[in-house]
């Protein structure tokens, strides 16, 4: 007996990230799912964008690892509400996995966020195939990790709305080809957001952390917007 | 290896839509993979055998799965343009239309689905 199924192997996942995007979406809190390789530079370019943003919103974070809580350590010296998930060998988060922190978040914190940002497992492949429920998707690359990446992990590329380039103080040391890395990029992802950041020299950090709070009131202006049609 | 994550999705929605129908043994899962998903067939393929190899825990919602076989269709990546409508099959990594020089939309190559299963 043959039975046509036609569904989505992710069906579960995007089910519960849809929950997620709702419960946001109602809160207007704008999500924001980082995502690169081990070692590129998330947490740190996440804490000097902390130390700027969180002067006038008001801002969680989640942190993903496969072990330890060595990251959320970090930003909860920040003064942020952080809840860590430890994955324990799963090489990326999924929907349900955020859903559950996120309530441990509210818990903590006990106030609307303006600003969530999740730190994804340190993983260029597998976390870009799990919708979280988040508005915007990062994509970091180090320039240690040679300009070559976008074109051999493209998916992750292809579904970001920003993509922030690390460490380009080691440009000169380098011979990774930043034209060719964006051209790449913009290929891949006609529209996406472009920063050249270093976290040594605080370089390209502004410009990214303006470019989130344009975002957070796009999300706000969205609730306005919701809450009226709502009457 | 999220393919793992992927294979046991795709055992539960088999289970649940054979309990449905009556069947009791799976023969044969086909998928739909595009080439522009993280998946890599290989792995899938690995991970089905090692989710599917009998063992005690297998058959305990009585669905048998010895001998069932994977077949995956892979889905190349195709776009197609919002100005001209052209269709074109993007094997460059570029999703710029060659004609307009616009940025065009992904319309095919990020499935991850399953077809059909045959069973008894």
């Amino acid at each position: 007996m043959k039975v046509i199924v036609a569904q989505d192997l992710l069906e579960a996942n995007d089910g519960i990230a849809g929950r997620n995007r709702l419960r946001w979406d109602s809160l207007g809190t704008l999500v924001v799912n980082l995502i690169s390789a081990p070692g590129a530079g998330k947490t740190t370019l996440l804490e000097q964008v902390l130390e700027d943003v969180s002067r006038d919103l008001a801002v969680g974070v989640i942190e993903g690892d496969i072990y330890t809580c060595r990251d959320a350590e970090r930003i909860a010296r920040l003064k942020v509400a952080t809840v860590q998930i430890n994955t324990k060998g799963a090489c990326h988060l999924d929907a349900g996995m955020i859903e559950r922190a996120w309530q441990e978040l509210e818990l903590q914190c006990g106030k609307r966020l303006d600003l969530l940002f999740i730190e994804n497992v340190g993983n260029l492949v597998c976390p870009a195939e799990f919708d979280l429920g988040e508005d915007i998707k990062v994509a970091l690359l180090s320039v240690s990790e040679g300009s070559d990446k976008p074109a051999k992990y493209p998916l992750v590329f292809h579904q970001a709305q920003a993509c922030v380039l690390t460490k380009v103080d080691l440009l000169p040391y380098t011979d990774f080809d930043l034209g060719a890395a964006r051209q790449e990029i913009f290929g891949l992802n006609p529209k996406v957001a472009m920063f050249a950041t270093s976290a040594k020299t605080g370089e390209g950090v502004e410009d990214f952390c303006r470019w989130l709070r344009q975002q957070v009131q796009v999300k706000r202006e969205k609730k306005q917007d919701y809450d009226q049609r709502q009457g | 290896m999220h393919e793992l994550a992927l294979m046991e999705n795709l055992i539960d929605i088999i289970e649940q839509s054979a309990r449905a129908h009556d069947i009791s043994r799976i023969t044969k899962v086909r998928i739909i993979v595009g080439k522009l998903t993280a998946a890599m067939p290989e792995a899938l393929e690995l991970a089905f055998q090692v989710l599917t190899r009998p063992s005690t825990e297998n058959g305990s919602h009585g669905i048998n799965w010895e001998n069932a076989v994977l077949e995956i269709e892979e889905r190349e990546v195709l776009a197609q343009c919002p100005e001209c409508h052209k269709q074109f099959k993007v094997d460059d990594l570029s999703l710029m239309c060659s004609t307009c020089n616009r940025p065009a939309q992904v319309i095919s190559g990020r499935e991850l689905q399953v077809d059909y299963f045959e069973g008894e």
